[in-house]
């Protein structure tokens, strides 16, 4: 799994684009958040070798702010772990996911919204930990810190 | 005429960007002793942006350096005139001119719902830095880190963030160099030989 994380608006997809495009790799499926009916429903890939969730801070606002902390962080923990199976079934398959990174700033005033960012300050931490690379991309350019 | 340098500085509130801009610039200008030009982007209006003013221009009074200061919170290729050829040039900053390119005071509130605004402010600022870096012997730019935050609205915001985020990937990509300053730290991004 390659986790590619930075501010908005840095050019993390155009990134991840080209750099595996140099790598002869194209993905099968570009699954983004930010789209409304874009989110999977499902976590397993059968016809695929390489996909991206995209939108990742966004799959956690719309998936599980409803719920608890705890279930929330576990809900997506196991969620996780299925994409993480699907991709270790097979040798040659890839997961990369996009998310940005909505942590550094003043703490929102709104209870939802300051949840919205812990539990996504925590799923990055799992994510990366996880995560056979991590790279975070600032305007365009990548620094790999994993 | 030897290929002028760009050079990108970014960081967040109070993280010493324009300090660290500022010396980078008068090791330049010492080098072969080129005039160093200072393009304030800033409008006086409140007490508060005045003394931010007031401060940075004491700070550079008493560097001992001359500084040659230029004001142009918008349009800023107005400034070629009366910049030297071999001059070092520090823009401060970015951030600041897009406010007032996309937000002006006496305009249409409303114009940055259009895209063909945006993309004329936009076109606006990159020929302006152009103008200028031709100008010149080397154009330091200033901006600072403000896409870490949750994005709340879909209004002027948001349409601000794009602005920004695309403006910055631009610049970085025909940069000489870019920093990105962490607490008093610059951390080179790309280049960084100066």
């Amino acid at each position: 799994m390659h986790f590619v994380t930075g501010g908005a608006y840095n050019g993390k997809s155009r990134w991840v684009r080209e750099h595996y495009k140099a790598k002869d790799i194209g993905f099968d499926q570009w699954i983004s958040a930010y789209h409304p009916d874009g989110l999977p429903k499902d976590s397993n890939f059968p016809h695929c070798n390489a996909i991206v969730i995209e939108g990742m801070e966004q799959f956690i606002k719309v998936n599980c702010l409803h719920r608890d902390t705890g279930t929330c962080r576990r809900v997506l923990n196991s969620l996780i772990e299925d994409w993480l199976a699907w991709e270790n079934d097979e040798q040659q398959r890839l997961l990369v996911i996009i998310g940005t990174d909505i942590t550094k700033g003043i703490v929102p005033m709104e209870k939802e919204e300051r949840i919205w960012r812990d539990i996504t300050g925590w799923i990055y931490q799992d994510i990366s930990s996880k995560a056979d690379r991590v790279d975070v991309i600032w305007y365009g350019l990548n620094k790999q810190i994993k | 005429m030897a290929h002028s340098s760009l050079i990108f500085v970014s960081g967040g509130v109070r993280s010493g960007k324009s300090s660290f801009a500022e010396e980078l610039a008068i090791t330049l200008s010492n080098k072969n002793g080129d005039p160093l030009v200072y393009i304030a982007c800033g409008i006086s209006g409140d007490r508060e942006m005045n003394e931010r003013i007031a401060r940075h221009k004491t700070d550079r009074e008493n560097s001992n350096y001359h500084w040659f200061t230029l004001e142009y919170p918008v349009a800023i290729e107005r400034a070629v005139p009366s910049i030297s050829p071999n001059s070092i040039v520090l823009l401060d900053c970015l951030t600041t001119l897009l406010n007032n390119e996309m937000f002006p005071p006496m305009g249409g509130f409303d114009e940055w719902k259009r895209a063909d605004f945006l993309e004329s402010v936009k076109e606006s600022i990159m020929s302006g830095i152009s103008k200028i870096r031709k100008q010149a012997a080397c154009v330091i730019i200033v901006s600072n880190e403000v896409l870490h935050a949750p994005m709340l609205d879909d209004g002027a915001t948001r349409a601000y963030a794009k602005m920004i985020g695309s403006l910055h990937q631009e610049i970085v990509a025909m940069s000489d160099s870019a920093y990105l300053l962490e607490a008093g730290c610059a951390l080179p991004m790309k280049g960084g030989a100066e």
